[in-house]
């Protein structure tokens, strides 16, 4: 469904991926794992349009993605939840969520993608009229995935989603996805330096260094392999 | 006037001088609050500085000017004609001039809109010079002595008219930036352009609306000033007027507008009745820097 | 950026400064000397605000006020009995007092925040000069009898090249160079050790340095002149529009600048005024686009196209 290769991209005159290449497959979960500052942020912000490849081709269930901009690429069915959420913090939640809305099919569908939300995440039909900044992390985060489901995406990409969130709600987040996963058949591509969880909840993942891709294969034998444990999982 | 007005009983005399000043600067204020609205639009949303907007509000001003005297159109009603107009005068400029800034870094990018908006100041009131000559023009209507009488307290129609298009005007902008999904993703792109990005909103469309938008209202005010005198000059005056009430608003905030513009008509006026008519632009630009220096956020704004 | 000129450069740098020099001997009327003369003031103010501006990266409309109470120091200093080139320091150092008490709090002031506050004070400077010091100033007739052009002409010339020697040498030292790290990326310069207030406050004392002298060239120049003149905003634009044109940063770019304002100017005196203000600002909006090195720039493309040129070794 989504297929990478050959990408190469570059800040200004700095490179930060080499030739990479990533295939995923429909209703999959794919896990991208890698130290710090390894290139893994920057390859989904350039799947989703926020910087362009320098060369190499994105393709997604045959469009090509790498020449579209952006919002093209949310309407062709492409979601990202950022690094760091990137809520719009003096918009109230409801605001949020219609934000998410905003191509014309979520538009559509909005009423019922509100009442999929409220059932997932129930905390933020509380808050509805609150400001998104005034949340709580990990509020913010299920409001930064509602807010990226609401575009009715068929493959969602989240980015660090465990960052500065306690251990209670990282699992609840990841049991969520998981739901989400069964009921949509929604694909899903996480980033994650927790490698421990990632690895529970996907199916295959893909090891990325410096840029690189070093290593992919399924979530078991990426578990039980020797370099993966002694370079990840001892840390994290 | 009142230059030395430390001693001051409640006198019916004073007190009326001084409702009377305070009236005028409340209206004044409600002006202010209409010129700075375009600026503080298009600099909340995408970081431009246009200071080039006074001079757009001028153009506004003659072209309101040149509808009555060729076609007898009222200056209000002249609001419906040259907004459309003036938007697509803003797209214009957006696409030939500002979209070149896109390529730039968002520091240049920012330092470089205020030095095209400059470039605009130069260029658009010496043309109005070229083709009107710099005489000053009026519209003068049946309406232009007019006050209402309430035992001596003057309240000018043209005055009242104002205040009351102040507020329907940031009234009709507040509703369309939170009722409608549009307004509501100009406010979105104005937080984060890239989360907005990622959300399907199409920011570089957004950005050109919104410009164009901020260019549009200009034609408000225009039509006032029309009433009121307006030369060539006038480009270079108002800058200052609308910098300080968005900086008293506090950038972004389009609602407090209104309370800066009256702020700053009240300090003005205040201004005129203790220290004489002309200190009332430095007693404005007092206020101005000191805000600046110490409050920047503004009335409204929150800290960043 | 003009890097090391070349020894091409310097010989036609020696050749017009001495052409300047020896100009009055050969040319008396005072058409001419007074074209040079606002050549030579703009290119000292201009330089001013390219300390500021173009080196250290913080746009400043405030220089009227610099240039307006350079002229006023200057001017009480002489009529006062100082001679002419004590008023001249005079003027540069009211210049820098004034900067010292109104000037430094703006520096808190990022970007345009900052463009606008020292525009905002410039223009309170307006007003009060406006106010509190109406009307106009006359030379004493004492004064009167020993102006001369000519000796005006050498002073602005002198301190002019003066100018164009202190920026390029400040360029290339280390507090130029501490500056330009600002200008490029502050939190960067920070970062890596710069104390960013103290090298701005630097840079603000020597431009309104050299705004006061240009002001103080301006005071003992015009035989009388209204007060607030030299603080009109326009002392604040022009700068600003000359350095630009010219070639932000560079050493040349000022006097480049200001040679093309002057002679703008003077091409459409007599018709319009208006239409050289228009075509400047039409040439000042191409630059800001497409020639972000101004006139120093397309000068610095045409000499590397030449056989000694730098770039070779790049």
């Amino acid at each position: 469904m989504l297929e990478l290769q050959g990408i190469n991209v570059s800040y200004g005159d700095l490179q930060a991926l080499w030739d990479m290449a990533i295939t995923v497959a429909e209703g999959e979960i794919v896990a991208l794992i890698g130290s710090n500052g390894a290139g893994k942020s920057t390859l989904l912000k350039t799947i989703a349009g926020g910087l362009k490849p320098k060369a190499g081709t994105v393709t997604f269930d045959g469009v090509r993605l790498d020449m579209l901009s952006s919002h093209e690429i949310v309407r062709a069915g492409v979601a990202l939840v950022p690094e760091g959420r990137r809520l719009f913090p003096e918009m109230t939640v409801l605001e949020n969520l219609e934000m998410g809305a905003f191509v014309e099919r979520a538009r559509k569908l909005k009423k019922e993608s509100l009442g999929r939300m409220f059932e997932l995440f129930p905390i933020l039909e509380n808050r509805l009229k609150q400001s998104a900044g005034t949340l709580s992390g990990g509020e913010q985060q299920m409001l930064a995935i509602a807010r990226a489901l609401m575009s009715r995406p068929r493959l969602i990409m989240l980015d660090e989603m465990s960052l500065g969130l306690a251990p209670i709600a990282v699992k609840s987040i990841y049991d969520t996805l998981i739901r989400i996963r069964r009921a949509t058949k929604i694909t899903i591509l996480v980033v994650e330096q927790n490698v421990r969880y990632a690895l529970k909840v996907a199916d295959r993942g893909y090891i990325i260094e410096n840029g690189r891709v070093v290593g992919h294969g399924s979530a078991t034998v990426l578990t039980n392999s020797d370099d993966v444990k002694r370079a990840y999982l001892a840390v994290g | 006037m009142m230059s030395n007005a430390l001693i001051w009983r409640w006198g019916s005399e004073q007190v009326k001088t001084f409702l009377q000043i305070l009236s005028y600067g409340l209206m004044s204020g409600a002006l202010y609050g209409l010129i700075a609205l375009g600026l503080s639009l298009v600099f909340g949303v995408m970081s431009y500085l246009n200071v080039a907007h006074g001079a757009l509000i001028i153009l506004g001003a003659y072209l309101s000017f040149w509808l009555y005297q060729l076609w007898g159109i009222d200056p209000f009603p002249s609001i419906l004609l040259v907004f459309p107009l003036f938007f697509a005068l803003g797209l214009l400029l957006f696409k030939g001039l500002f979209a070149a800034l896109m390529k730039f870094s968002e520091g240049d990018k920012i330092k470089n809109s205020l030095l095209i908006s400059f470039g605009i100041l130069l260029i658009l009131p010496n043309t109005i010079i070229l083709s009107w000559t710099p005489d000053e023009r009026a519209v003068t209507t049946f309406y232009s002595g007019a006050v209402v009488d309430l035992l001596g307290w003057r309240l000018p129609y043209t005055g009242l008219a104002t205040v009351a298009l102040a507020v329907a005007v940031i009234a009709a902008l507040h509703v369309f930036l939170t009722r409608t999904y549009f307004g509501k993703s100009i406010r979105a792109v104005s937080q984060d352009f890239e989360a907005a990005g990622y959300m399907g909103i199409n920011v570089p469309r957004t950005y050109m609306v919104s410009f164009a938008l901020g260019v549009a209202l200009a034609s408000i005010p225009g039509a006032i000033v029309a009433l009121q005198g307006i030369n060539p000059d006038l480009a270079f005056a108002l800058p200052n007027k609308e910098l300080i009430v968005v900086i008293l608003a506090g950038v972004g905030s389009i609602n407090g507008l209104l309370g800066a513009g009256l702020l700053l008509g009240l300090v003005e006026a205040m201004g005129v009745f203790f220290l004489g008519a002309a200190y009332r632009e430095a007693v404005g630009l007092l206020l101005f820097v000191l805000f600046l220096v110490y409050r920047p956020q503004g009335l409204v704004g929150r800290k960043t | 950026m003009t890097g090391p000129i070349g020894k091409l450069g310097i010989g036609i740098s020696c050749l017009i400064t001495l052409a300047l020099l020896l100009f009055p001997l050969f040319v008396k009327e005072e058409y001419y000397l007074n074209l040079i003369f606002l050549v030579s003031l703009y290119s000292i103010l201009s330089h001013s605000w390219n300390v500021f501006g173009g080196l250290c990266g913080q746009i400043s409309l405030g220089h009227a006020a610099f240039f307006g109470v350079g002229a006023l120091s200057c001017r009480y200093a002489w009529i006062a009995g100082a001679p002419l080139p004590a008023a001249l320091l005079m003027g540069g150092i009211g210049s820098v007092l004034v900067t010292c008490l109104v000037g430094i709090p703006t520096l808190k002031l990022r970007s345009h925040y900052f463009a606008i506050g020292t525009l905002a004070m410039a223009m309170i400077a307006l007003i009060t000069v406006q106010n509190q010091l109406p009307g106009v100033n006359f030379l004493p007739p004492e004064l009167m009898a020993g102006y001369s052009v000519i000796s005006r002409y050498y002073i602005c010339v002198g301190v002019g090249l003066a100018a164009i020697l202190f920026v390029g040498a400040l360029k290339h030292s280390k507090i130029g160079l501490a500056m330009i790290s600002i200008r490029e990326d502050e939190d960067a310069a920070e970062a890596i050790g710069i104390n960013i207030f103290r090298y701005k406050v630097v840079a603000m004392a020597i431009s309104a340095f050299l705004a006061g002298l240009a002001g103080g060239l301006f005071a003992i120049y015009y035989v009388s002149f209204y007060r607030y003149i030299p603080f009109e905003l326009t002392w604040s634009f022009d700068p600003l529009l000359i350095t630009f044109i010219g070639g932000s940063g560079t050493v040349l770019g000022p006097v480049l600048g200001s040679l093309c304002y002057v002679i703008l100017r003077e091409t459409f005196a007599l018709s319009m005024g208006q239409l050289s203000v228009i075509i400047f600002g039409a040439v000042f909006i191409l630059i800001v686009l497409f020639f972000p090195k101004g006139l120093s720039g397309l000068i610095d493309k045409l000499h590397a196209g030449g056989p000694d040129s730098e770039t070779e070794k790049q």
